[in-house]
């Protein structure tokens, strides 16, 4: 019998018991289903979460760090053990390395606050050297890239202006800023860095009414050198909020895009120099006030100052320069010491952290181990990225064993069905073959039979997945509020679609292998004679 | 067209051997029509699922066309079956969820015979057994002599050389049966096939060329 015929002789077998055919099939519709949604599911986590870092510019990066300073970022004290230090050597080292593009070193600042509008943004600043930063693999979204001479010149995160607001419910969500960052390309903007007021070992008073209480409290001058000699961005220093328009100190005489200076409450106005400069310029210093509050001890706060100028606006990298300003080496490091007390040194300099940027990601972890064999500490998104693709398999596995078992359990219905079939069609079979069906005949028909019982089976359940996993993400992105609509929580890949189709018709296939090889054994005398 | 030589059957039951057929020596010339008598029990329908290969012999040979059926081992034997045999059984036997047509163009799909050509020799057939006006029809709906005449159709469709009937008429009422001999007799007078059937009508009997009474396993007699 050739296999066109074999194929028509089963699907009207089949369809002669279409009742029994169809609820054999949704079984099977239902086991595979279960798996594309399973594992789609997995997909729309793995996509929403690493999705988005895979193509960023970040994947090439590599950040060097000191050894023991993750540790001690973390709070676990390091043992006394001679540090490998980060200098211009080991930049020129790693940059002489075989697919480095780039290497530069970062001076995170501890944050500075930007005023544009009226509205005062805490932002995170981060120097690296604009020599390099052509080769950087930086993609702007409007402007262009600083010259390695614009000292001032500064590119922003697309972030820069998202806020976290805890909200009402408690969850967690971004907001959007009402600046568009591309609205500042080409202006000056002022950055203004804040540090504690050193006050002979008196408690300082706090210059902002609204400074959140827990950032600085209680904070004494010793405490802060202390950590300073720790190296720790004293965090307070960053976070306190200039002057809000209910003080009514605002200087309204600046254009928007000028920084106010720190302010300290009413009974201080007399005191204070309103009027900032627009260069850096020596830090407007304000006394604590004896009038305030003598219980709250709180630090007062002075501010720097530093005008640069906005040239453009980078693209998403998945990285710190979202949320940062980022500027030329020698501006951070100018309002790092500031913020620090450190008189600029001409001794040899080190650093915290390199960015060390690789010409392809193929090429990440040759780098990185040729950085860890120097002896540093090393992190990057590539790294974490195959880590968390790792833990994303395992968690597919997982669902799609889940889902797996649905269609066992279907297997298990057609294997029920095909049997069952045998019984009922006893006679039937042996009328074929007494007519001419050979013993391979009646196999192969079951065993056809039941692979395209798999075979639609697999068919509906991707039609089904697909409108499953549709209601899925509408209703789940529904239930996440419109930001989480954007990421799917459901993603069926085509190869997934794939994969799910040619397994059920080859469940469908292997569950028709021992009901067809009973069929076939059948004596076609004892099945005509069989009632 | 046949021919057996010292046919022996015997049926094991448990640890006792039961022998049904005991030496069964007997020539069937091409075209005859062969009537085969005998009381209920005696080993007809055996001897005949042997001549169709539907059954082993337990010793002796069997030849049809020539064919020595003795020696053949099941995909032989089933080959056998689809290109010179066809089979008319009292029960019908007929798929029940098969029309007419597809039950009698069926045998033509094992032999890999296209659909259009199937269906088109199988109307034929049924119309050679006056059924032109019932093809669509189920078995269930159609009479006991309607639905002996599809199985002969479909006995026919692959052209035999040889065709075994177990009581054709077994089922049927008097008027009918011999509706049915006619057609058979038509059959049998124009073309070579030949035909052997089993029956306990003596009437039926009288329709064929010889009568061949059996009993208790062995050729009583040959009339
Ligand atoms: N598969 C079998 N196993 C055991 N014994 C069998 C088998 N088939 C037939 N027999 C026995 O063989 C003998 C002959 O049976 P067979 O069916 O050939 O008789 P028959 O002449 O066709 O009778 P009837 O006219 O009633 O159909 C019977 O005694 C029967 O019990
Ligand atoms: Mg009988």
């Amino acid at each position: 019998m050739d296999k066109k015929e074999l194929v028509m002789l089963s699907w009207e077998n089949l369809w002669r018991m279409k009742f029994r055919t169809i609820l054999t099939i949704i079984g099977v519709v239902i086991g595979t289903a279960a798996i594309i949604i399973m594992i789609s599911i997995g997909n729309g986590a793995k996509q929403s979460i690493t999705g988005e870092l895979t193509n960023s510019p970040s994947v090439t990066t590599i950040s060097v760090y000191t050894s023991g300073q993750m540790e001690s970022m973390m709070g676990i004290s390091t043992t006394g053990e001679k540090k490998k230090k980060i200098t211009d050597s080991t930049i020129s080292d790693i940059s002489n390395m075989e697919h480095v593009s780039a290497v530069t070193p970062v001076i995170s600042g501890g944050g500075a606050v930007l005023t544009h509008k009226r509205e005062d943004y805490n932002v995170s600043t981060m120097g690296i050297d604009y020599k390099e930063i052509e080769n950087m693999h930086y993609k702007l979204e409007s402007g262009r890239l600083p010259r390695s001479s614009e000292e001032n010149a500064v590119l922003i995160g697309p972030s820069v202006f998202t806020k976290f607001d805890l909200g009402e419910s408690g969850f967690g969500t971004m907001v959007e800023g009402d600046i568009n960052p591309k609205d500042l390309v080409g202006k000056n903007i002022t950055l203004v860095v804040q540090r504690a007021v050193e006050s002979n070992g008196q408690p300082t008073i706090p210059t902002v009414a609204n400074t959140p209480p827990t950032l600085s409290e209680n904070k004494t001058p010793e405490a802060l050198e202390e950590s300073e000699s720790t190296e720790t961005p004293p965090e307070a220093e960053g976070h306190v909020i200039t002057p809000t328009e209910s003080d009514g100190l605002t200087p309204t005489e600046n254009d928007a895009n000028v920084i106010t200076p720190t302010m300290d409450d009413e009974a201080q106005v007399p005191e204070v120099s309103s009027q900032p400069s627009l260069t850096t310029q020596p830090p407007v210093k304000k006394d604590s006030s004896e009038q305030s509050n003598p219980a709250k001890s709180e630090t007062k706060m002075e501010s720097y100052p530093v005008k640069v100028r906005v040239v453009g606006v980078l693209s998403p990298t998945g990285d710190q320069e979202d949320h940062a300003v980022t500027m030329s080496q020698s501006k951070a490091e100018e309002m790092t010491n500031w913020q620090m007390r450190k008189e600029p040194t001409g001794a040899k300099k080190e650093y915290d952290n390199l960015k060390v940027i690789v010409d392809d990601t193929e090429n990440v972890e040759t780098v990185t181990n040729q950085i860890k064999e120097m002896g540093f500490q090393v992190f990057s998104l590539k790294a974490m990225l195959n880590s968390l693709n790792s833990v994303f398999q395992i968690l597919q596995l997982i669902l799609g064993g889940i889902g797996g078992v649905a269609l066992l359990v279907a297997s298990i219905g057609i294997v029920n069905t095909m049997t069952m079939s045998i019984y009922e069609r006893t006679r039937e079979i042996g009328i074929m073959k007494v007519i001419g069906a050979s013993v391979n005949d009646i196999k192969q028909m079951f065993i056809v039979e039941s692979t395209i019982i798999g075979c639609i089976g697999g068919l509906v359940g991707i039609i089904f997945s697909y409108i499953t996993s549709g209601l899925i993400n509408v209703i789940g992105g529904m239930a996440m509020g419109g930001q989480a609509s954007v990421a799917k929580i459901s993603l069926i890949t085509p190869g997934l679609a794939l994969f799910a189709l040619v397994f059920s018709t080859v469940i469908g296939m292997l569950a028709g292998f021992r009901p067809a090889a009973k069929a076939a054994n059948l004596s076609a005398l004892d099945a005509i004679r069989s009632e | 067209m046949i021919e057996t030589i010292n046919l022996r059957k015997s049926f094991k039951l448990g640890k006792t051997e039961i022998p049904v057929l005991k030496g069964i020596d007997l020539k069937v010339k091409e075209g005859e029509m062969i009537a085969l008598l005998g009381p209920s029990g005696c080993g007809k329908s055996t001897f005949l699922n042997i001549l169709g290969g539907l059954l082993p012999v337990t010793s002796g040979e069997v030849y049809i066309g020539g064919e020595p059926l003795h020696k053949m081992n099941e995909n032989q034997l089933c080959l056998f079956r689809r290109k010179k045999l066809g089979f008319v059984f009292q029960s019908y036997n007929l798929i029940p969820t098969m029309t007419a047509l597809e039950n009698v163009a069926l045998t033509l799909t094992f032999s890999g015979v296209k659909r259009e050509e199937r269906e088109q020799r199988a109307e034929t057939a049924l119309t050679l057994v006056g059924l032109g006006d019932r093809i669509h029809h189920k078995p269930q709906e159609m009479s006991g002599g309607q639905q002996q005449r599809v199985s002969i159709a479909r006995a026919l469709i692959n052209d035999p050389d040889l065709i075994l009937a177990d009581e054709p008429t077994g089922n049927l009422d008097t008027k009918t049966s011999t509706d049915i001999m006619n057609i058979i007799e038509d059959l049998s007078a124009t073309s070579s096939k030949t035909f052997v059937i089993v029956t306990h009508d003596p009437e039926a009997a009288e329709y064929c060329s010889r009568t061949i009474h059996m009993r208790d396993g062995i050729i009583e007699n040959i009339s």
